[in-house]
């Protein structure tokens, strides 16, 4: 049967912790419940909740606020959620529920260590009198030398059992691990809880410390081990490690005692980088900040020297017997750094900037289609699939196989597309882009057959696999363009927008856009009543306006980028 | 064309000059070729004609080729821009005999004034 929650707090604390992987009403997050429970015509339930949370308040002054303002309706809610919600309970919170319904009498305390009110001055709670309390922050100490057994004494309960610990450095949100030790040395249980009440937010993401980590290549992939007793992390924390070369990510959870899972394995090889992220629930969740690599040791350099064909460069880098101009250079680096973004898109030195500008808008818009459209083989080779698609059919698949020879400058970096906002050298460059821009030339028979213009929707359709609209810009109503903009970039279809060709090109000078250029379309946005479009250059510089950075992102109001740019091409959902 | 700038160390060696300076007119105007290609397709090698303009400068970055104050005349060869009376900016320019040639992918908005200084200053320039 499902639970029939009436009143609207209660209710909307059950949806939210029902989305949670595995809900618990805590010792904590059970004050929201009571909170709601206490409100009434007396106190609303913001200040049920902060009496609730002031520092000292025992077990028994909770419940009683609780109580004073608890309904014959509440008293059924509280009832489905102990007998039908499922939800794992803390035995304090369990019987403050029960308590409340009349189903067991209170406990005012809770084993020998009960933490009181949130710990905004201090770690507050009930021990037995004279037993000392000693605590540990499990969030700060991976990044020093304690053990989790190396606690500090924060405070001793006074002869009604009431003490008020301090501890330096304690931040929002970091896990507090306590317990109590008696006069004869004895101890009691852990008792952990996440500090609350200290700042506005918690901004403290878990440590994760590299040098506790050993990586082994096995014949089955890469064994991580914990190489010390010391923690590497908060307990719970994720951590995602992701395998530099082929760009496969692995995530796992932080034990209890801040070690890795048993037997925790990686895909990869040996001499294989994994970049390292940590998120602790609440910062860093989408693992964007890294915190370190780790290699692999061993692996044998021949793997890469795998050599295939390579294309033709473009007309304009050929001797006039047609031996290119630059050398070829192995690169070694990875394929993502970070994922594709738009900003990893840098055009090359050739005439194709529809190809970085609709690969930058695909990756803004569905990074994961880039992500999985090439592989790496393992043997210094990468297989990239395009799609035979155009504006008016779906293709069929279109694999192609390329090594990691690139024509590259004297003084370092290809000549064609490469990868901004890193190195360029042979062994760390980002790779996706200038890969795959090499496959695409193999695909189309060279560099030349690339690099003398094209259509970006065109190339946003053989990535995507999927039909495209084009929408010739002159006369067309900009409220209904920007309505247009807007669904598309909501639904992450891929966009890209041409300017006018070279007879028009003294309308450009001065402007910060260019004649007969491609830009990646990001999406609109409306300040003070005023449209813009929101663009990038595949240049991955040279802006419209000066907005302080000059990386190529720019807006420009949606008028004149209806009188600049003659065409908008998005992809069909 | 819209091939992306070049870099500078590649161009400044070959430079005679560099000036700030404000097209004044488009002194001699050389017929368009007219386009043929795909409209919906960028990056084409369609390249404006070539132009003569009356520059006037008002402040030398490096070069004697032209004066503070004064004026002069340069070639906007065949390429990926084109210019009218009041563009601006920084022109590096080159001498080609007697006349004088604008040098740049995209002339006066092909570098900023700061990174043209800085590599004049890096190649002896300045």
């Amino acid at each position: 049967m499902p639970m029939r929650i009436k009143d609207t707090r209660i209710r909307s604390f059950t949806e939210t912790l029902s989305r949670e992987a595995t809900p618990k009403i805590s010792d904590a997050n059970v004050l929201d419940i009571l909170a709601a429970v206490g409100d009434g015509s007396h106190a609303s339930a913001a200040k049920v909740k902060a009496d609730l949370t002031k520092p000292g308040i025992t077990r028994k002054e909770q419940f009683d606020l609780a109580a004073k303002g608890l309904t014959s309706s509440e008293k059924s809610d509280l009832g489905q959620l102990l007998d039908k919600s499922g939800f794992q309970m803390d035995a304090g919170a369990k019987n403050f529920l029960e308590a409340l319904i009349g189903r067991a009498p209170l406990q005012e305390t809770f084993g020998p260590l009960t933490i009181t009110g949130d710990q905004k001055n201090g770690i507050a709670g009930v021990a037995r009198p004279g037993e000392v309390i000693e605590a540990i922050n499990l969030s700060a100490a991976p990044g020093g030398r304690l053990h989790l057994t190396d606690t500090m004494v924060i405070g001793t309960a006074d002869a009604s059992g009431k003490f008020l610990g301090t501890m330096p450095d304690v931040r929002e949100g970091d896990l507090i691990r306590m317990r109590t030790r008696a006069a004869d040395g004895s101890t009691s249980d852990w008792l952990t809880i996440q500090a609350k009440g200290i700042e506005a937010k918690d901004t403290r993401n878990a440590i994760v410390n590299l040098e506790r980590m050993d990586l082994t290549a096995g014949t089955d992939g890469i064994s991580v081990t914990h190489n010390t007793a010391r923690p590497l992390s908060e307990p719970g924390a994720k951590l995602r490690f992701t395998n530099v070369r082929t760009g496969e990510k692995v995530d796992v959870t932080v034990t209890d005692k801040g070690s890795l899972p048993e037997g925790l394995k990686l895909p990869g090889k040996a001499g294989d980088e994994f970049k390292v992220a940590g998120s602790d629930g609440v910062n860093n969740v989408d693992f964007a900040s890294v915190a370190g690599t780790l290699k692999v040791p061993g692996g044998n350099d021949n793997l890469n020297r795998v050599d295939l064909p390579d294309p033709k460069m473009h007309k304009d880098e050929l001797n006039a017997d047609g031996t290119p101009k630059y050398k070829l250079e192995r690169f070694t680096g990875p394929l993502f750094i970070d994922g594709a973004k738009p900003d990893d898109v840098r055009q090359g030195a050739i005439g194709n900037c529809y190809f970085p500008a609709a690969l930058a808008a695909v990756a803004a818009a569905r990074p994961d289609v880039i992500e999985k459209m090439i592989k790496d083989n393992g043997d210094g080779t990468y297989t990239v699939t395009f799609n035979s698609a155009s504006s008016w059919s779906v293709g069929r698949p279109v694999e192609i196989k390329v090594d990691g020879d690139l024509y590259a400058r004297s003084y370092g970096g290809p000549i064609y597309g490469g990868s901004l906002g890193g190195s360029t050298a042979p062994d760390k460059m980002e790779l996706w882009f200038p890969l795959i821009e090499k496959a695409y030339a193999q695909w189309k028979g060279s560099y030349d057959s690339i690099g003398n213009g094209g259509v970006a929707g065109q190339v946003m359709s053989e990535v995507m696999g999927k039909t495209y609209s084009y929408e010739n810009l002159s006369g067309v109503n900009t409220d209904r363009l920007y309505e247009r903009i807007k669904k598309a970039a909501d639904n992450k279809q891929p966009m890209a927008a041409g300017t006018y060709g070279t007879e028009d090109a003294s309308r450009y000078t001065n402007t910060g856009v260019y004649a007969h250029h491609a830009y990646s379309v990001l999406g609109v946005e409306e300040e003070n009543g005023t449209k813009y479009v929101k663009l990038r250059n595949p240049w991955g510089q040279s802006e419209h306006g000066y907005d302080g950075k000059n990386d190529g992102f720019f807006r420009i109001e949606i008028g004149k980028f209806t009188e600049l740019y003659r065409a908008i091409h998005i992809v069909n959902p | 064309m819209a091939k992306p700038p070049e870099p500078i160390d590649e161009v400044l060696p070959g430079a005679d000059a560099a000036v700030l300076a404000e097209v004044t007119r488009v002194v001699q105007q050389d017929p368009q070729k007219p386009y043929t290609g795909d409209p919906m397709a960028t990056s084409t090698p369609h390249p404006a004609a070539r132009q003569v303009v009356e520059l006037k400068v008002s402040k030398v970055l490096f070069g004697s080729l032209a004066k503070a104050g004064g004026t002069v005349q340069a070639v906007k060869p065949e390429g990926a821009y084109a210019l009218r009376a009041g563009n601006h900016g920084p022109f590096v320019l080159k001498s080609a005999g007697e006349k004088v040639e604008i040098l740049g992918r995209f002339g006066p908005d092909t570098w900023p004034e700061g990174l043209v200084s800085q590599a004049a200053k890096k190649h002896g320039k300045q």
